[in-house]
């Protein structure tokens, strides 16, 4: 049991800013900045789901409200998306906990038997997936129940215990697709072009999904009702499936306090199976790792000729950046995806957007400004990418340094490959607002100058601070996945910057027409001088940060300390 | 004169020629290496040999480039290190403790990206290669990503990759670890007739037997400080076993430690 104590503090103590004294307030830092971050995810969360849940009760069939009816869908609907999302983080950890951390290999070999081992890393899995759930369950619970003016001890009681028991569920199915999900990894990344069709895939379905969300949001905020939405038909549908997608209908029906002895009980004798089940699965795989290794062979083309490809020396460091980001899943889902996707998103909140400010202010025209603020809000959330462009480089980073290559070489075309995805989506996010009527053309080129300037002071400024800050991967396959100081500030430095931007833009031109129209010519071109003038001082001020002392940082850039 | 992957070494010209060189890290009281001075000519293989924490790794990388250095100078093939980085560094090929590799790419892709890099051209590239495959014999699993492979050959694609463009100056950092008996006998081989072939190979080593066996000249390095350089066809002469010479120097460094 004391072994078992230790093991299960040494993992707290890696996950948590309790380090060495040097790192402590650094480490300190990056988890403050993302708990800001996460708080804002949650406040954004509350908003929207409050208000859908207080539309969703009120919807009619065949003009008959029922409103119990519409609290169990809601509730069961949610759960049941908490439930997939909470296995698919599952499979994550686990995957992680039982084939990615090399400390197993260490541990084994010190007086630990394999089963203090396997529990130790066993709760700690099922702690942090507990951590999740709670924030989860209690932002939708306390959400729903305020809304729906059901917030009573019991809720908050219920709420807590299930989100201590919820996660056991996920586990059990996580534990049982972990080994797939690892053998499908292993083979997706190692075939880039396998990785990229999964990623194509993937993205069409986020766009698909995305346009639909979009869609019921903007009329739920341009009418207040969902009711062309959801008609009976899908009515029908939804409550078919509320009162039948198990467990997550039963875990409704304790938070809502119907048949609440009887749920419970079933949900006590389903959480008991899965844990035995997870237990079990995790056991087995556990052990055959932890003592025998579980390598799978991924087979691969057999060629004995080589081939060679003179991509002359620029070419070869931009061959080396794509290969690093196509064969590694997250990154290529960061570069790519999001940059694919940005003017897809842009594209309807600027609609979205359109349509509120239309209803707020009539016919008065925000183009220019409103998507001139979106797209470099969106801009500057795609291009967080470039905040680990050196960490990812890994130790390699350092023979790198013996490669015949200047530091100014190494990292421009670090900053052209990250620039070339960025400006390209810039570019379509442009084109795609000017031609839906959303901004004129000649606003669309200053959208497009102001995003890219704001784009590349960004690039500039994360780059730099990377290198200042580097944050190396531990695990083998070079990705990273701890917490980093670096993305969250140039998340939280890009969103201030955009807001402040956006909103003297949307200032401007509110002031302006308020002026009649002689103040309003006069208030576009002061917004386009705001639009350009501002990123371009702040381009000056990143590229200065960038080049300062520049070959000293490089040159003391060690991986080791 | 241009560098080229050959250098522009001469008969007069030291491949590599370190003067003085300091190297003390941040927050630490003494100097990891201190007023080191060491040069070595075409032909000779030279081993570096030092306990644990003795500053052998230190002193490649600073050479290297990988760190910066307080005081001194280095130059490889006559290029200084400092004021002409890039000339100096397509002289010499780097063979890291850690096997550090691109591990996102083939062994292949990984060979190409070191060709391009010091301008091999195709042909060259492909003979090359042919040849090193021969020494190295990982075949068909070139075409493997390198996550794929064990440590023994993520170090033989790391030899092959810095030897793709003949450098004048091979620099190993500990390069028989992960290496199998029957591949550590083919490279020892092949690091004599490369250094024969007028080139020079350096490398850091604990294991005696090893720059016993392959190397024309050792240097000892204690505590930052170069102790110890001889040529080993005159040390075997004179003083015997080369192993036996290590070991009363490291019982006097000791006893010397616990008499302060």
């Amino acid at each position: 049991m004391k072994k078992y104590a230790l093991l299960l503090k040494k993992q707290l103590m890696d996950a948590l800013p309790f380090g060495s004294k040097n790192s402590r307030s650094k480490n300190a830092f990056s988890y403050i900045l993302a708990c800001v971050l996460i708080a804002g995810i949650i406040a954004v969360f509350v908003l929207i789901f409050s208000k859908f849940t207080s539309t969703y009760l009120q919807i009619k069939i065949n003009r008959v409200p029922d409103v119990a009816a519409r609290q169990f869908e809601l509730m069961s609907v949610s759960y049941f998306i908490l439930l997939a999302a909470l296995t698919l983080t599952g499979v994550g950890q686990l995957c992680y906990t039982l084939f990615d951390n090399s400390d197993i290999g260490i541990l084994i070999s010190m007086p630990f038997s394999a089963g203090e081992l396997f529990a130790s890393k066993l709760t700690w899995v099922y702690i942090k997936q507990a951590v999740l759930s709670l924030v989860c369950v209690l932002a939708i619970n306390i959400t729903f129940f305020t809304t729906a003016g059901l917030i009573s001890a019991y809720n908050v009681l219920m709420s807590f215990v299930a989100a201590l028991f919820m996660p056991v569920l996920p586990l059990a199915l996580a534990s049982i697709l972990v080994l797939p999900y690892y053998y499908l990894k292993r083979i997706v990344n190692s075939h880039y072009l396998l990785s990229f069709a999964a990623m194509t895939l993937l993205l069409v379905a986020f766009c698909i999904v995305y346009a639909y969300a979009f869609g019921i949001v903007e009329r739920l905020v341009g009418t207040g009702k969902l009711a062309s939405l959801f008609n009976e038909k899908t009515m029908t549908g939804i409550g078919a499936f509320a009162s039948s997608c198990f467990p997550a209908n039963l875990i409704a029906g304790v938070m809502l306090a119907r048949d609440a002895g009887k749920n419970i009980g079933i949900l006590a004798a389903v959480i008991l199976g899965a844990a035995a089940v997870c237990i079990t699965v995790v056991r087995a795989v556990f052990f055959r790792v932890s003592q025998k290794g579980f390598g799978f062979h991924i087979p691969h083309i057999r060629r004995r000729q080589f081939r060679f490809y003179n991509r002359g020396r620029w070419g070869n460091l931009l061959f080396k950046e794509f290969i690093t980001v196509m064969r590694t899943p997250s990154y290529a889902f960061m570069y790519f995806a999001t940059a694919i996707a940005m003017p897809l998103m842009a594209f309807y909140s600027a609609k979205l957007a359109s349509s509120l400010l239309t209803g707020l202010f009539g016919n008065v025209r925000f183009g220019f400004e409103l998507c001139t603020f979106i797209v470099i809000l969106y801009s500057s959330l795609t291009n967080t990418f470039c905040s680990t462009g050196i960490s990812r480089d890994g130790y390699m980073c350092m023979t790198q340094k013996t490669l015949p290559y200047s530091p100014s070489q190494i990292l421009s075309v670090k900053m052209i490959f990250a620039g070339a995805v960025s400006e390209l989506s810039i570019l379509v996010a442009c084109i795609t607002l000017a031609a839906s009527g959303l901004e004129s053309g000649a606003d669309a080129v200053v959208t497009f100058i102001s995003a890219t300037l704001l784009a590349v002071a960004q690039m500039a400024f994360a780059t730099r601070l990377d290198l200042n800050h580097p944050h190396f991967a531990r695990s083998d396959d070079g990705e990273i996945k701890e917490a980093n100081s670096t993305v969250s500030v140039i998340i939280l430095v890009g969103l201030a910057v955009c807001f402040a931007l956006g909103m003297l833009l949307l200032y401007n031109a509110l002031g302006s027409l308020i002026g009649g129209s002689g103040a309003a010519t006069a208030g576009k071109g002061a917004g386009y001088a705001y639009a350009i003038c501002i990123p371009l001082a702040l381009l000056g001020a990143s590229a200065a940060y960038f080049f300062v002392n520049l070959k000293k940082v490089y040159a003391n850039l060690d991986a080791e300390v | 004169m241009e560098a080229t992957a050959q250098g522009i070494i001469s008969e007069k010209t030291p491949t590599i020629e370190i003067s003085n060189l300091v190297k003390q890290y941040p927050q630490t009281a003494a100097p990891s290496v201190n007023d080191f001075s060491l040069t070595c000519r075409e032909g000779e293989i030279v081993g570096l040999l030092g306990h644990n924490g003795a500053g052998k790794s230190t002193t490649l990388k600073c050479v290297t480039g990988i760190l910066p250095f307080n005081s001194g100078s280095i130059k490889i093939c006559g290029y200084d290190i400092k004021s002409a980085p890039v000339k100096a560094k397509l002289c010499f090929g780097y063979v890291s403790d850690k096997h550090d590799v691109f591990v996102k790419m083939t062994g292949l892709q990984y060979i190409n990206f070191m060709a391009d890099a010091y301008g091999v051209n195709k042909s060259d590239c492909l003979q090359r290669l042919e040849e090193l495959d021969g020494l190295f014999s990982l075949g068909e699993r070139l075409n493997e990503p390198i996550s794929n492979y064990s440590h023994g050959m993520r170090q033989k694609v790391c030899m092959m990759g810095s030897l793709i463009h003949r450098p004048k100056l091979w620099i190993l950092d500990e390069p028989m670890i992960g290496l199998d008996p029957h591949t550590s006998s083919k490279v020892s081989g092949f690091m004599r007739d490369y250094a024969d072939g007028g080139n020079t190979i350096i490398f850091s080593s604990h294991n005696v037997g090893s720059v016993q066996k392959i190397c024309d000249r050792a240097v000892i390095i204690n505590k930052g400080v170069k102790t110890d350089d001889f040529r080993l066809a005159d040390f075997h002469a004179e003083k015997g076993d080369l192993e036996d010479y290590f070991l009363s120097r490291a019982a006097e460094d000791a006893a010397e430690v616990s008499a302060e």
